[in-house]
């Protein structure tokens, strides 16, 4: 997003300009969605989640600073929102990724992703992200899928730019030994969530 | 290595395979809602906290009285002094 746009979009915030949070939501909605819904690997918790980032920028925007990065702002509310979640359902994430093909779809409608997910490589990748432990997965999403530049990701993650480096090395490594081991990665049941 | 190659290889590159999915358009226009409530809640509970509000006449007035009381009160100050140093 431009810079100047959202420097003007963060003064309309502040004002409770509801088109100006239109924009906003039109920009990052679906982004976010995907961001929790692949580091929450459920459909269900993300929405909850996506619900309440909204709610928390209505409450705080009256109190967004001039230069306010909304982009990096959104995706930090939404991170420690899924790590509150995490810490209040006592998620264990380690035990947590062999159950993947286990969740619940949440809905009883055919999944979105399951009619879009078809090619193998996505398939693949997917699982792959899947199996990664919480904080390899959010660094990858958020540089490589996100585009967020290691300095805002870092900014987001609460880490200094050297440690986000070293984490998303260590990420990288692992999701490329996950791909190069697709017998190692998680079977996906029928009907299972597979984002 | 430079930072941009560093932060995409082949490994990151496989990751814009990913698509991007939609969340559910109810739940999404419920959300909007509720946040075009809680904004127009915010705004209409403070008006008074929304400097561009303000009248043009008021913000313009409000320095004139202070800087003119100001003028007289140093103005008197200092010819009350005057009398005291010839008297």
């Amino acid at each position: 997003m431009d810079r100047d746009i959202e420097t003007a979009l963060v003064a309309r915030l502040r004002a409770g300009d509801p088109d100006a949070f239109d924009v906003v939501h039109d920009a990052y909605h679906a982004r976010l969605y995907n961001f929790l819904a692949r580091l929450s690997r459920r459909r269900d918790v993300a929405e909850d989640l996506l619900a309440e980032t909204w709610l928390r920028l209505v409450a705080h925007a009256g109190r967004l600073q001039d230069d306010t990065r909304l982009g990096p702002w959104l995706y930090t509310v939404a991170r420690n929102l899924f790590y509150g979640y995490c810490r209040s359902r006592a998620l264990d994430d380690a035990s947590a990724a062999g159950l993947i093909g286990l969740w619940p779809t949440g809905t009883p409608r055919p999944s979105p992703f399951e009619e879009t997910a078809v090619r193998e490589l996505e398939r693949r990748v997917e699982r792959a992200l899947a199996a990664l432990p919480a904080p390899a997965r959010e660094v990858l999403l958020l540089v490589g899928v996100e585009g967020l530049t290691p300095a805002e990701a870092a900014a987001v993650c609460g880490l200094s730019p050297t440690a986000l480096r070293q984490r998303l090395s260590r990420a990288r490594a692992m999701l490329s030994q996950k791909l190069d081991s697709p017998a190692a990665l998680p079977v996906a049941a029928p009907g299972a969530v597979t984002i | 290595m430079s930072d941009h190659e560093f932060d995409r290889d082949v490994t990151m590159d496989t990751l814009s395979v990913l698509t991007t999915h939609e969340p559910d358009q109810n739940r999404v226009a419920r959300t909007r809602a509720r946040c075009h409530e809680a904004l127009s809640k915010r705004t209409r509970r403070s008006p008074a906290s929304m400097p561009a509000l303000r009248p043009d006449w008021r913000r313009a007035l409000e320095p004139a009285i202070v800087g003119g009381l100001c003028a007289v009160y140093l103005f008197e100050v200092l010819s009350r002094a005057l009398r005291l140093y010839r008297f």
